[in-house]
């Protein structure tokens, strides 16, 4: 067929693309060559999406895009599931690199543009890889390519307090790689050039004892990448330090490849797991949900506040996928079949409203020369598109109706309850506690979204060094506004969509019934006119019932005092309520300390609040193991003593030992 | 036994307060006929419900102020007229000004008058505001009301009586009845 060939040249048109437009912007620091290599790249990634787009439509089966391993080991293929993410690299790709160029020259020299071009055509590049390869060599290469690229862009200005989240990064990265190796060497015995179906041929042969420990090897690999609680400690730190539209790539998709390498395993290579393994994923998800939400809430910094919200969503997503195993486990088809639908189309909203909102934060970030939220405030006055985009990004975030991730949240909690009954009672509980869960994350992640927004746009400028006159350029506007639409308006075609996922995987040889998504008795598009008709029939009200002609505007009746910043409501203030009601878990630390104004009257004392939140997972998990690695690794340092006779010894020995093993 | 001591108090002595009439043997008939007027012209005007006023210090002496506070007490008690006053100028039909406007309340006058909804009657009272009164010329004060925003009436006095203030009222509203 003429099209599928069309599909495969598009896609390897994109990748080699791609990478040339990453080497062009090496060449040459000067203006009109990062135009053009930013053209090249943004072109190679509309071909690639549009391709993908097309072959998602038609809901075709798997295409091998290249089949000959002399250049690459093992072949390229894109299946359905592929499909999905290599589209979502390509579309949020292509924004965040139509931003980017703008956003790095408007920092000033902080950056170097055609090293930031370059890594960041490597960094899409490495995800696009990761969701064609078959191989596991070739998917822990791609990965590598990922994960590097990124840590150098977190580090991308030089700065000290950048250089340590970075290296951080690296370290957890590289530990959750070689986490994926040895559970792929596990399953192929040693082979690295293995397709993926033969692996999945293999690993039913082994014993449940290797394949639990291959599943934990994956899970703590996947999960450490996809900041699961307690391997998050990374992803607080690195995204905020990376430029914005890196921030947006790395926790928007980067989080999205680690979702996608769980559910290839999942599905493609391991058999049915035993269901003491979907409980873990359930409860890891839901603790790394809790937390995620909470520290959102208290954080002030406001691409912490999204990365954090990161942690809450891909924790959702994760324990949407240990329901899906559970449900697999105990041939609750329906169930598993809705649970991994929705796992897919929750991970596609993300990836749309928090890259949409790393980007606006790069936008609040040069407004006011600070990430700090208590010194923003005041754009939503003057800079009207840009706020308009941010409050749709903010109503997806918080997953409200009729928004778009409020379908895949309802579509779970809609099937749990469902089929709740069916289940016998240990797997009861766990849907169970996934319910009360859901409520509490959904509710505490509004509360963190109305503060964000709130805090952060509404109300009046709270420093004085503030340009929020007018909107930003077009360049940065724009990706911003599309993604704002898309996020918000994908839950009016929420129930085609989920039936096109469900449909392309039932393609892919997965037993799948899109009947179980017919459970899905919501309406979007009902409720998003009637949303729309509401407001239409307010104002046609308030028009035919008011004296509009006469009307005068006036600001705000401030008794006669002009209104100013000081009187607004802090961000730390608005967090109170939760500090306080769940004190013993954040172990917030709340310090008032007063001055006297004169030194002779105790009475007037200017009086400041500091409040200090310590990560439990610091003092409890990375502190000491810290230690441990230090204290051993000095020890170690004794053997180098600098004497040469020593190390020859020393040789010796091992030589000696070697041997008694190999023989 | 507190309690045995504070039931005897309230059921068995005799009462504290003591009969109105021993005091305020004939009421004032200037004020009732003034009233009387002042209730019929309101209903006339404002169709049954009364006649709202917001009052605003621009830096008097506080004279005026006491006058306007008797115009609430239970002597005087100016809501049975139909007239009240209202904590916002979001509400008000009538805005009264005192004192001469000093420059620290100037923009407080000024944004007062101006989240009034129009058409709004706007009162000058006392010596104060209709002139600057014994603080003209001073460098402290902008000057009369009428220099910050549009004054319609003045009800001179330093300060005028709240019977004196009621008849300026009962002036202003009779130019307005057709």
């Amino acid at each position: 067929m003429i099209s599928s060939e069309l599909i495969s040249v598009g896609i390897l048109t994109c990748l080699t693309g791609t990478l040339s437009g990453g080497i062009l912007a090496l060449f040459s620091g000067k203006k009109p060559v990062q135009r053009i290599a930013q053209a090249v790249i943004m072109i190679s990634l509309l071909i690639g999406a549009v391709a993908t787009g097309i072959f998602l439509m038609k809901g075709m089966q798997s295409l091998v895009l290249l089949n000959d391993g002399s250049f690459f080991p093992g072949k390229l293929v894109i299946d359905q599931l592929s499909a999905i993410f290599f589209f979502l690299v390509n579309a949020v790709g292509l924004l965040a690199v139509f931003y980017g160029a703008k956003y790095i020259l408007n920092e000033n020299g902080h950056y170097n543009l055609a090293y930031i071009q370059c890594l960041t055509a490597l960094f899409i590049l490495g995800m696009q890889l990761v969701v064609l390869a078959t191989t596991p060599v070739f998917f822990v290469f791609a990965w590598e390519i990922m994960s590097f690229s990124s840590f150098l862009l977190v580090m991308a200005d030089l700065k000290s307090e950048s250089i340590k989240p970075a290296i951080f990064y690296l370290v957890m990265t590289h530990l959750g790689a070689g986490a994926i190796i040895a559970a792929f060497l596990l399953l192929s015995g040693g082979a690295i050039a293995v397709d993926f179906s033969m692996l999945a041929v293999l690993a039913a042969k082994l014993p449940a004892v290797t394949i639990i420990a291959v599943f934990s090897l994956f899970f703590f690999g996947f999960g450490s990448k996809a900041g699961l609680f307690p391997f998050h400690g990374w992803l607080p730190e690195a995204h905020p330090q990376a430029p914005s539209h890196i921030s947006a790539l790395m926790s928007g998709i980067m989080l999205k490849i680690a979702v996608y390498g769980m559910i290839r395993v999942l599905l493609y290579i391991l058999p049915v797991l035993p269901v003491e393994l979907g409980y873990t994923m359930i409860v890891i998800g839901l603790f790394s949900a809790i937390f995620g939400v909470f520290y959102s809430v208290i954080e002030t910094d406001i691409k912490r506040i999204l990365a954090f919200s990161s942690i809450e969503n891909l924790g959702l997503i994760f324990s949407i996928i240990g329901i899906f195993m559970v449900a697999r486990s105990q041939q609750m088809e329906l169930l598993a079949n809705v649970a991994l639908v929705a796992a897919l189309y929750q991970s596609i909203c993300h990836a749309l409203f928090k890259s949409g909102l790393f980007l606006s934060a790069g936008v609040a970030g040069q407004a006011f020369h600070t990430r700090n939220i208590e010194k923003m405030g005041g754009m939503a006055k003057h800079m009207k598109m840009f706020s308009l985009a941010v409050l749709l990004l903010i109503l997806t975030a918080s997953a409200l109706p009729p928004s778009g991730a409020f379908f895949g949240e309802w579509l779970v909690i809609q099937s749990i309850i469902n089929n709740i009954s069916s289940a016998v009672l240990p797997v009861q509980l766990f849907l169970l506690a996934t319910l009360v869960s859901f409520g509490l994350v959904a509710g505490i992640a509004v509360f963190s979204m109305v503060r964000f927004f709130g805090i952060g746009f509404l109300a009046e400028p709270r420093t004085k060094d503030a340009h929020v006159e007018k909107d930003p350029s077009f360049e940065m506007l724009l990706p911003i506004m599309v993604l704002g639409i898309f996020a918000f308006l994908i839950g009016s075609i929420a129930k085609p969509l989920l039936n096109l996922i469900g449909n392309d995987l039932a393609t892919d040889g997965i037993k799948l019934s899109t009947e179980s998504l017919n459970s899905f008795t919501f309406n979007p598009l009902i409720l998003l006119g009637l949303i729309f008709g509401l407001f239409i029939l307010a104002w046609l009200f308030r028009k035919a019932s008011s004296d509009t002609k006469n009307e005068r505007e006036y600001h705000t009746w401030d008794c006669g005092q002009p209104i100013d910043a000081s009187m607004e409501y802090t961000a730390t203030a608005f967090s109170s309520p939760i500090r306080f009601f769940f004190s013993s878990l954040l172990r917030a630390n709340k310090k008032v300390s007063s001055k006297p104004i004169v030194e002779t009257n105790p009475w007037l004392v200017k009086k400041s609040v500091d409040v200090e939140v310590r990560p439990v997972w610091n003092e409890y998990f990375y502190n000491p193991i810290v230690r441990l690695v230090t204290s051993a690794s000095s020890k170690i340092r004794r053997l180098q003593n600098g004497n040469i006779q020593f190390y020859i010894t020393m040789i010796l020995i091992s030589l000696i030992i070697t041997a008694i093993v190999a023989l | 036994m507190a309690v045995l001591k504070l039931l005897n108090r309230l059921f068995l002595k005799s009462s504290v307060t003591e009969d109105k009439s021993k005091y305020i043997n004939q009421k004032d008939q200037k004020l009732e006929k003034i009233g009387k007027e002042l209730k019929e012209i309101i209903t006339k005007l404002y169709g049954g419900r009364s006649l709202r006023i917001r009052a605003v210090d621009g830096g008097s002496c506080n004279g005026e102020e006491i006058e306007l506070t008797a115009l609430g007490n239970a002597y005087y008690d100016i809501d049975r007229f139909g007239l009240s006053f209202v904590a916002a100028p979001r509400h008000a039909d009538i805005l009264f000004v005192t004192g001469p406007v000093t420059r620290n309340l100037e923009r407080a006058v000024k944004t007062t008058y101006e989240a009034a909804p129009e058409p709004c009657i706007v009162v000058a009272i006392g010596d104060g505001a209709c002139d600057g009164g014994m603080w003209k010329d001073s460098y402290a004060v902008v000057g009369a009301a009428e220099k910050v925003i549009p004054v319609h009436y003045k009800i001179y006095g330093n300060p005028p009586t709240p019977t004196q203030i009621l008849s300026g009222m009962l002036n202003i509203l009779k130019k307005n009845v057709k």
